[in-house]
């Protein structure tokens, strides 16, 4: 309220002569220590504020400030010490006060202290505003608090504030074991103790004077015992857990615990400790322990989810979280055990196995009892070792789903859908699946063992739902050029024996891989597809003009007449793109010498393709496809589908007419066809031993065929059906044995060799130049949709490029390649 | 502590050391910090409503008081009319000022 000054010449009255000279401070001094003491004994009532105020006011207008703050502060440490502390020890030593009353007699005389200071330090006003604030002094009302810290807490080394502290530590642990205790004294407590300043500091930067935020007594005293008390108690709970070996006793309990403590910490204590001791509780009960608790052999986390414990799961996911938001412990657990779920698996499928072998095997042993009975023989017919080994490769891939199903319940209903968790779950799956190096062969022997029976009568959603498990396992696999080749393989055997249930099925399928891992790599595929329906266009347009050709009365029709006797005579050919499928051409094959049905219908349908597709050769496959006979026997007419091979066995050599040769030795057979003798005997065996198919009689009658073996017509072949198809030894896709599977190695080694090389060329001719891990990483980028090449492996290709001088080094840079057009 | 159990007056007597008693409003007397302090704890003054001040006398006490209600009238605001202030006393509304707080 400062006036503007100036103006003109008006006499300043001076201010009243307050200051009289001859002030007693003594006289003044005790007004003020006998109205602090009145006040203290709450008699204030009486006393005029305007005349101590006046009184303090005058004082330090005197340059007295120093001397009343001095007098003040210790006018009111010394009623602290003298009285206060006093009677709080009488009470305290008392034997009818227990610590409640002693917590309630502490907390009245803090309050009253408060109340006191309050009124104090308005009464003394103008020393703070003046004395205190210039002399960066605390407040008179700090000094009182500091007055109680260190006259009535502290006093003797801590004596009321140790005991203080213990009966509040007791309270919390009592508290613990479920008794009641009085919330609010001890929140009352705490709050005294967090208003008592440990390190003081005035602000100097801000004119206010109010002493900053920092080290007060709850925390440099309290805190840590607090601390202590509360780590022995955790770790006194989590060991009589942990005794109990007991993983979902542990897990319920100490969720409950955690709970019970949180609400018990927001009861009682203030919020800065709340983060300290949370941390220190999930520490001693989560951290520590709760791996190990995963660990528990038969109530661990792998028995929680053998048993679909999803909510048990849960709770543990939740602890984990508290203390990792990455759940580390989680996941290496998770790791750890579907790594030993692996294992079991692969046990567990053998043994499925096996009891379905025993089971048949008791079966056959029933049969043959009463067939025996009826005095009958029956050749008990044995599974393969091969047939085997593709029950197990597809049994395999189904406990894998079932595995991976369940994992994929876990996360979903216990894991929060975590994405960290997804991955490292991922991560241990394909660990595990590719650990088994013929998991690409199984996939594609489930696929197709699905499209060629299991999907049977399967409504669309099932087989949509199906063919989306085989596309989960699918990606898992990380050498896909490996599951591209059996595929193609056992697709290549669908299609030519039309096997699969349904083109709609395998074109699902193929539109399935397609969207996972892009056309590159199912063009061939589709080729197959196309391949296959465009020849059954040309069989059926062919066949037409077979047949009109028979019957017209030209040279051709009449030799058509003489060699198939007027009888039927179709083709149903499958033309075959060199490059898409998988079976190479067999020149052993093309030596193969045709009966003269067979001849005809051969030349003619050449004929017929090469009009159409000037310039196409065209080479023969008699090692597949099937032929249908009609054939004569003594008793009965049966129609015979048999292998082609097989076929031309018996028209070449057991069609004669009565009266020709009809006996044939092994090697007289092999003199008239021309079949190579593995394919030779497999045919043999198919039409001679087989017990269903027995056409050939042959002599000795033994399981295997032999050189010097005689075959003739079996005229007694018996079959209660009119149909009768021979199987052929390993028609269907089997899993491979070690020899095959080497082979299978090898071409896939080669057809790497020649796809890095490419890759190679392909990123060379467009850089022109690079630096030899660029360039690695680079064709590692190009080819792991298909497999994942060793860097060694690039760099040998590499090599072998700069030999073949298709690139070559950089004559400064010797880590850095050029490309030589 | 004491029984000012009966209600909070709304008025309040200040009365200057040549006995002259004025009534003004708690609200205005508030603005002063030492009146505050007066009228907030329980001493004499909280009880009876009425304060006696030695250190003013009634011309500066009016003076003092006028500026009081000026403080609360214009607290809000950001442009506020002048307050006059006779020169010959400045020295003392100086003086009273700083006494008071305000």
């Amino acid at each position: 309220m400062l006036p503007n000054a100036s103006r003109g010449r008006t006499k300043i009255r001076p201010p009243r002569k307050i200051l009289s000279a001859g002030m007693d401070v003594d006289k003044s001094w005790a007004v003020l220590r006998k109205a602090i003491e009145e006040i203290q004994h709450k008699n204030a009532s009486k006393l005029s504020f305007e005349e101590l105020y006046r009184k303090a006011y005058n004082l330090v207008l005197r340059k007295h400030g120093k001397l009343l703050y001095d007098r003040v502060e210790d006018e009111i440490c010394k009623y602290l010490s003298n009285e206060v502390r006093l009677r709080l020890l009488e009470k305290l030593n008392s034997p009818g006060t227990d610590d409640h009353q002693f917590l309630q007699a502490l907390n009245l005389e803090w309050e009253d202290h408060l109340l006191s200071m309050r009124m104090i330090s308005d009464v003394l006003m103008y020393l703070d505003r003046v004395y205190a604030k210039e002399s960066h002094l605390p407040l008179i009302y700090d000094v009182g608090l500091n007055a109680f810290r260190d006259s009535v807490i502290k006093y003797n080394d801590n004596e009321i504030g140790g005991k203080v502290i213990g009966i509040i530590i007791n309270y919390l642990n009592t508290s613990r074991y479920g008794e009641m205790v009085d919330k609010f004294i001890i929140k009352a407590i705490i709050y005294m103790f967090e208003s008592l300043t440990e390190t003081l500091n005035i602000d100097v930067s801000s004119a206010t004077g109010s002493t900053s935020y920092g080290e007060n007594y709850y925390l440099h005293y309290f805190e840590p015992k607090l601390m202590l008390s509360s780590h022995e108690y955790f770790e006194d709970k989590a060991q009589e857990l942990l005794e109990q070996r007991s993983g979902a006793v542990y897990i319920e309990k100490v969720t409950q615990l955690i709970q019970e403590e949180e609400s018990r910490i927001q009861l009682y204590l203030p919020d800065v400790s709340a983060p300290k001791l949370i941390e220190l509780m999930d520490t001693d009960f989560i951290s520590r322990n709760l791996e190990s608790i995963m660990m528990l052999e038969t109530d661990g986390a792998k028995s929680w989810i053998a048993d679909d414990n999803f909510s048990l799961l849960q709770q543990l996911f939740t602890l984990i979280n508290r203390v990792d938001s990455e759940h580390e412990m989680l996941k290496r657990r998770l790791r750890a055990i579907i790594m030993i779920n692996g294992e079991e698996m692969n046990k567990q499928t053998e043994e499925e196995l096996d009891q379905e072998v025993s089971q048949r095997k008791q079966e056959e042993e029933k049969k043959r009892e009463v067939a025996e009975s009826h005095g009958k023989k029956l050749i008990a017919r044995h599974r393969s070792s091969k047939e085997q080994a593709t029950r197990y490769a597809i049994k395999w891939i189904q406990n894998f789903l079932t595995l991976k199903r369940k994992y994929d319940a876990v996360i979903e209903r216990s894991f929060d859908n975590n994405l960290g968790v997804i991955e490292e779950v991922d991560a241990a799956f394909s660990t595990f699946l590719n650990g088994n190096s013929k998991s690409a062969e199984y996939l594609s022997l489930y696929i197709d063992d699905s499209i060629r029976k299991s999907l049977k009568d399967k409504s669309a959603e099932e087989i949509d739902h199906t063919l989306d498990n085989c596309i989960v396992v699918f990606r898992f696999i990380k050498d896909k050029d490996i599951f591209e080749k059996y595929y193609k393989n056992h697709l290549a055997k669908r299609l030519l024996q039309q096997k699969s249930l349904s083109s709609e099925i395998e074109m699902n399928m193929i539109a399935k891989l397609k969207q996972e891992i892009g056309s590159s790599f199912t063009t061939r595929l589709e080729g197959m597809f196309k391949d296959i329906k465009l020849s059954q266009e040309l069989s059926a347009e062919f066949n037409e003009r077979f047949a009109r050709q028979g019957a017209g009365e030209t040279e051709v029709g009449a030799e058509i007449r003489k060699v198939n006797h007027d009888r039927r005579l179709e083709l149903d050919a499958s033309i075959l793109t060199t490059s898409f499928w998988p079976m190479p051409i067999n020149k052993v094959m093309e030596g193969v010498q045709y009966p003269a049905e067979l001849q005809i219908l051969r030349e003619k349908y050449k004929d017929f393709y090469e009009g159409k597709h000037r310039g196409r050769n065209l080479t023969w496959a008699p090692n597949f496809g099937t032929v249908d006979i009609r054939m004569h026997f003594t008793k009965k007419i049966y129609e015979v589908n048999m292998a082609t091979l097989a076929a031309i066995i018996i028209l070449k050599c057991f069609n004669g007419n009565e009266g020709e040769k009809n006996k044939y030795t092994f090697e007289e057979i092999q003199e008239v066809t021309q079949i190579p003798t593995p394919d030779l005997n497999r045919h043999l065996q198919s039409i001679s031993v087989a017990s269903r198919s027995r056409l050939l009689k042959k002599t000795p009658m033994s399981r295997d065929i032999r050189p010097g073996d005689v075959f003739e017509i079996n005229e007694h072949f018996k079959s209660p059906q009119a149909r009768i198809k021979v199987l052929t030894v390993a028609s269907g896709s089997k899993a491979e044995d070690d020899t095959q599977r080497n082979e299978t190695m090898e071409i896939i080694t080669k057809s790497r060799i020649v796809e890095t090389e490419a890759a190679i060329v392909r990123i060379m001719k467009a850089r022109r130049i690079l630096k030899h891990q660029e360039l690695i990483n680079e064709v590692i980028k190009q080819l792991i949709s298909r497999f994942k090449p060793q860097p060694s492996f690039i760099k040998q290709r590499i090599e072998d490029l700069i030999e073949k001088e298709y690139l070559r080094r950089d004559d400064a840079d010797r880590s850095v390649y050029q490309y030589l057009a | 502590m004491s029984d000012s159990d009966e209600e909070i007056s709304k008025y309040i007597t200040l009365v200057s050391n040549d006995g002259f008693s004025f009534q003004i409003s708690r609200e205005a007397a508030m603005v002063s910090g030492t009146l505050r302090g007066m009228l907030n704890t329980s001493f004499q003054e909280s009880s009876t409503n009425t304060i006696k001040l030695h250190e003013l006398d009634s011309l500066l006490l009016e003076k003092v008081i006028e500026y009081l209600y000026y403080n609360l009238k214009y607290k809000e605001f950001v442009d506020v009319p002048e307050f006059d202030i006779p020169t010959e006393m400045a020295l003392e509304l100086l003086v009273a000022a700083d006494f008071l707080d305000v």
